[in-house]
């Protein structure tokens, strides 16, 4: 089996993350920080751990600001939600997945102003399209790092320089760079970081986070929920303080083990070496599909401008018959059709019917690119 | 006599025994004591006598103590008004 789905869930995980759940499981298990005893202790000194290799791979100072989620998805919504109010403009682009542009309709609705950037057929953005767009009342600017469809990088370094210089709020999702591509969010003048646990930090699902940045006042910052802290429990308002004021209820211990184990694989690793593997085999899997003239590939010609992910079609085969038969018959495990970015696919002139995804991971080889290759060309030559 | 540190959010407590235990100071999580906040969360206790020193690694780390008492024999807890709330360091910058 080859698994080229990794831009969705990486898989397979470290054997060390299964090894951290395992023993949270069987030697922690208890309630982070809500009682004294020693199991909660140890519950909570994990996630303390947690937080602390997040910052060391963001560059984050504070890990108290570095507030834990289930996914990207909620971390976003978390940011939108909790600082855009009525008649506030903000800017995004064109690459975005449903995680940004679903709750950006959502808060149309409600009075606040969208302008959606468009972005060139390769999924690139020309950040002065959005520096062009800015208004008196724009408040922040969303960003995509990088597209979950092409693997386009979108400019975030020059887009931060922007949103400073007019004093905007810069959000950031990272769900499909953290861990893959380097990320400093005071390099990158990054005030909000989304990302995603079990993606590129090879942790398990439902697990996350958003690093808040000093910009924000967290106290302005309305929470998505209230409830339990484990902290200044005679009073029944919620916490104004990081990170418990956006952390009401039992966490995701175990998974938040696991996405410890993750961000130490990554780390130990070193993000660099992580992505310049990844792009080798990127650039031959791109370099062996360029030759297959059955198809037409989608995202920029530079290996510069991407991750580790790219789209495809057949011209004779849907993207999901084609996707169907390349696990049927050559069991390769990947994602046809929108991916849950139709702006994404509107840009590329994809839409409606999507594309064929393959995206790499750190466990994949280059025999497997080549089998890919292989299977690929057959497939395309058949017609 | 003991010392009890108390602190804003677990957090907080979570980073304080690291850099105080990394000092070789000796200190027990314990669990808040009732006779001083009905918080259901967890506070340092200090068995030496390195309260001093404590509060001055945890200032320097801009960690701030909301509060400190001290145990005595009988188990009374008694706040300390002289320890500083550092009102300038509330957050952590």
């Amino acid at each position: 089996m080859i698994y080229f789905d990794n831009p969705a869930t990486s898989w397979p995980k470290p054997p060390q993350v299964k090894e951290a759940m395992n023993k949270f499981m069987e030697e922690v298990g208890a309630n982070p920080g809500r009682s004294g005893h020693s199991l909660s202790v140890e519950a909570a000194r994990i996630i303390y751990e947690a937080r602390e290799a997040l910052s060391v791979l963001f560059h984050v100072k504070d890990s108290s600001r570095v507030v834990f989620t289930l996914n990207a998805t909620e971390s976003i919504n978390l940011a939108l939600k909790g600082l855009l109010k009525y008649k506030d403009h903000v800017l995004t682009s064109g690459m975005e997945h449903n995680s940004v542009m679903r709750p950006l309709r959502d808060l149309e609705t409600k009075g606040i102003e969208v302008t959606v950037v468009p972005c060139f057929e390769d999924g690139t953005l020309d950040p002065r399209e959005m520096e062009k767009r800015i208004q008196s009342n724009t408040k922040m600017i969303v960003l995509n790092h990088a597209s979950n469809v092409t693997g386009t990088l979108l400019p975030i370094r020059e887009v931060g320089k922007i949103a400073r210089e007019y004093d905007l709020l810069f959000l950031v999702d990272a769900a499909q760079t953290a861990g893959a591509y380097s990320i400093d969010v005071e390099r990158d003048k990054i005030d909000l970081l989304a990302f995603t646990g079990h993606k590129s930090l090879y942790g398990p699902q439902g697990t996350g986070g958003l690093v808040i940045g000093e910009r924000i006042n967290e106290r302005e910052m309305t929470p998505l929920k209230q409830g339990g802290t484990g902290s200044r429990s005679e009073f029944e308002e919620q916490p104004d303080f990081l990170p418990d004021r956006f952390e009401s209820g039992t966490p995701n211990g175990v998974g938040i083990a696991g996405l410890l184990a993750g961000v130490q694989f990554v780390l130990g690793k070193g993000v660099e070496i992580v992505r310049q593997n990844e792009m080798a085999l990127t650039q031959k899997l791109i370099e062996g599909l360029k030759e297959i003239h059955q198809l037409k590939l989608y995202g920029p010609e530079n290996l510069n401008d991407r991750v580790a992910t790219l789209s495809f079609n057949f011209s004779h085969l849907s993207p999901s018959e084609g996707a169907f038969r390349l696990e049927k018959e050559f069991g390769i495990l990947c994602r046809p059709g929108l991916h849950c970015a139709p702006a994404a696919h509107h840009t590329i002139g994809t839409f409606p019917e999507g594309t064929i995804r393959f995206g790499l991971g750190a466990f994949n080889t280059e025999e497997e690119i080549e089998a890919a290759l292989q299977a690929v060309s057959l497939i395309a030559q058949e017609r | 006599m003991k010392c009890v540190f108390v602190f804003e959010s677990v957090h907080r407590v979570m980073k304080a025994e690291k850099l105080l235990k990394g000092k070789g100071i000796k200190i027990d999580l314990i669990p808040v004591p009732r006779e001083i906040s009905s918080d259901c969360g967890v506070a340092i206790e200090l068995s030496g006598d390195s309260e001093a020193e404590a509060l001055l690694i945890l200032r320097e780390n801009r960690i701030s103590v909301v509060d400190c008492y001290t145990r005595d024999l009988k188990e009374k807890f008694e706040k300390k008004k002289e320890i500083p709330r550092d009102g300038d360091v509330t957050h952590e910058h």
